[in-house]
């Protein structure tokens, strides 16, 4: 919507006013966190503030010797495979739902929709013991074949392809000869592209982040994943605080990273995806 | 390959795995939550014991009203927050200053959870906390309380945790909404003598009242799900704080079935959690649908 005064005003500059604000509210937990890491318990103790201490490497030895980097190759793994994996199910799955016709089309599509609804813990109950039959009790398996089945991914994917991939371009494969496995690999798959750039970081962002199945799964400290890491830093009753919150920021650090390289993805994904629905 | 099998070739990677990893172990905790098991031995069938054993579950009744109260004072104020905070990105901000504010409001709907209830709780400390380090400074000392510590303040600081998460995240999403609303109709209202608020209230907000309807339904979905996050702030203790004032339904299933090892009542309880959520979020929907115009 455009709005005739662009000019200075009163009313813009409460409003930036406003912006920035939360901007801070947003931002000040993080920033505090970078200048808490690099503190010692004395430093922090005597109160919250914004002047950067000189214990940043005693904090690193700190968290290294309890595991840390083995964990974020842990969850680098983990998230990896989910992704790849829940993409390429979710892109197959949403071309069937949005340009074919079947028996049963309505039914598990309506199954799709509603497992968004169902709180997924419900399952876990068996889930462990069903891995435990499978003998994949002890592997990185559990954490990621549940997600491959991504519902919201695959209700995106069948919207995107709806109005993002015409016939006709399905149909001159046909004509050329091309198989179907090669018309949606070589002539679909290019037109998802940006579709597929944000459900890639989406999914990545999803399995980084994941925690509860991770805690019940996982048992070898050495199979931890980052939340896990983090989570049993919050539970050691060590003294040294500088080095639990480095341990925060560690964590987090790459996820954000990937965010502010991708932010253009990740933002379109999420709002496009909400919106349609 | 006849063409009748190519669209079940394309469905089958998600299905299989929807099937044998998801919908599978899903109805099959439905028997164990029919069943005493400690999750190794045998399981023995005991009907709907578990359930009778539930409905006398006061901890339980305590878990679900304390998931309730984090949906009226987590849910409602983010809608709020969130559409006005998308009114105003959406005055005429130049596109460098909206991806500015879009990076930095996704930063914490993008941070793990767990990583969140952990910065919340060096945010909440009572001595070192910067919470109460701001009161200090600004000379309001006799606000300060140790937060963690107080059963009666538990829920609200759950409740702010979640709206500082998604709030900036929602915000974009109603602006998506707001810029998909078509600017003649507003520049009408605008000739026809609408005042700013006039035109948001009365025209532009019901226009993108189905966006509205959906976001708070997945709000509502997602509180009752809480879990994570006052499981952090409270020194990872599945109590959820001081007289077990933030212990959600989640929390309360998986200390009840993973923590305590009763993995048969502890079905019966997420199964009730899962039958709550379910009827909520129906009956939510329905009621912010209705009438549409």
């Amino acid at each position: 919507m455009v709005h005739a005064v662009k000019r200075f005003s009163p009313g813009r500059l409460a409003l930036w006013i406003v912006l920035l604000f939360v901007t801070a509210v947003a931002l000040v937990p993080f920033i505090m966190m970078l200048v808490m890491s690099t503190q010692n318990n004395y430093e922090i103790f005597s109160g919250a503030s914004f002047r950067f201490g000189d214990h940043l490497m005693k904090n690193l030895e700190s968290i290294a010797a309890v595991n840390f980097p083995r964990s974020m190759f842990n969850s680098l793994v983990i998230a990896v495979g989910t992704t790849v994996l829940s993409v390429f199910s979710s892109a197959m799955a949403g071309y069937a739902f949005a340009k074919w016709h079947f028996k049963g089309k309505k039914v598990i599509f309506f199954m799709v929709l509603a497992t968004m609804v169902v709180p997924m813990e419900v399952g876990y109950v068996a889930f462990i013991y069903q891995m435990r039959l499978m003998g994949l009790a002890q592997t990185f398996w559990p954490l990621i074949l549940p997600n491959v089945a991504n519902a919201a991914g695959v209700f995106w994917m069948t919207s995107y392809m709806q109005d993002g991939v015409p016939y006709e371009i399905i149909e001159s494969g046909r004509i050329d000869g091309c198989n179907e496995m090669k018309i949606f690999f070589q002539l679909v798959l290019p037109l998802l592209r940006p579709a597929l750039y944000s459900l890639s970081v989406i999914a990545f962002l999803g399995s980084w982040n994941a925690y509860t199945l991770p805690m019940l799964m996982i048992t070898k400290s050495e199979m931890f994943t980052i939340p896990l890491s983090i989570a049993s830093l919050g539970n050691m009753q060590i003294a040294d605080y500088g080095a639990r919150i480095l341990g925060v920021v560690v964590g987090i650090l790459p996820i954000l990273v990937i965010f502010l390289l991708t932010s253009k993805y990740v933002a379109e994904g999420l709002t496009a995806g909400s919106v349609k629905g | 390959m006849p063409k009748k099998v190519w669209p079940y070739v394309f469905l089958a990677p998600f299905l299989i795995a929807y099937l044998t990893f998801n919908l599978f172990p899903l109805l099959y905790s439905l028997y164990i939550s029919l069943t005493s098991w400690n999750g190794f031995g045998a399981m023995t069938f005991v009907g709907l014991d578990n359930y009778r054993t539930l409905l006398r579950d006061t901890a339980f009744f305590r878990s679900v009203g304390n998931s309730f109260l984090i949906v009226l004072e987590a849910m409602i104020p983010n809608q709020i927050v969130s559409l006005t905070l998308a009114l105003i990105l959406n005055y005429n901000l130049s596109k460098r200053a909206t991806t500015f504010f879009r990076n930095a409001f996704f930063l914490p709907y993008i941070t793990s959870p767990i990583a969140i209830g952990l910065i919340f709780m060096t945010v909440f400390d009572g001595s070192y906390g910067l919470l109460n380090t701001l009161l200090r400074n600004v000379g309001l000392e006799s606000l300060c309380v140790d937060w963690l510590q107080t059963a009666a303040a538990s829920k609200p600081l759950v409740a702010f945790v979640i709206l500082w998460r998604f709030g900036g995240y929602v915000a974009f999403v109603y602006l998506a909404g707001l810029q998909s609303v078509d600017t003649s109709i507003v520049e009408a209202a605008r000739i026809d003598g609408a005042g700013f608020i006039r035109t948001y209230c009365s025209v532009v907000i019901p226009m993108i009242r189905p966006i509205i309807a959906y976001q708070a339904t997945l709000g509502v979905i997602g509180c009752l799900k809480t879990f994570e996050e006052p499981l952090m702030m409270y020194n990872n203790s599945y109590n959820g704080g001081p007289g077990y004032a933030a212990q959600t339904m989640n929390m309360r299933f998986i200390q009840v079935a993973f923590k305590n090892g009763q993995y048969g009542y502890g079905a019966a309880v997420g199964y009730t959690m899962f039958a709550i959520i379910v009827v909520t979020t129906i009956l939510f929907y329905v009621l912010a649908n209705r009438n549409k115009t």
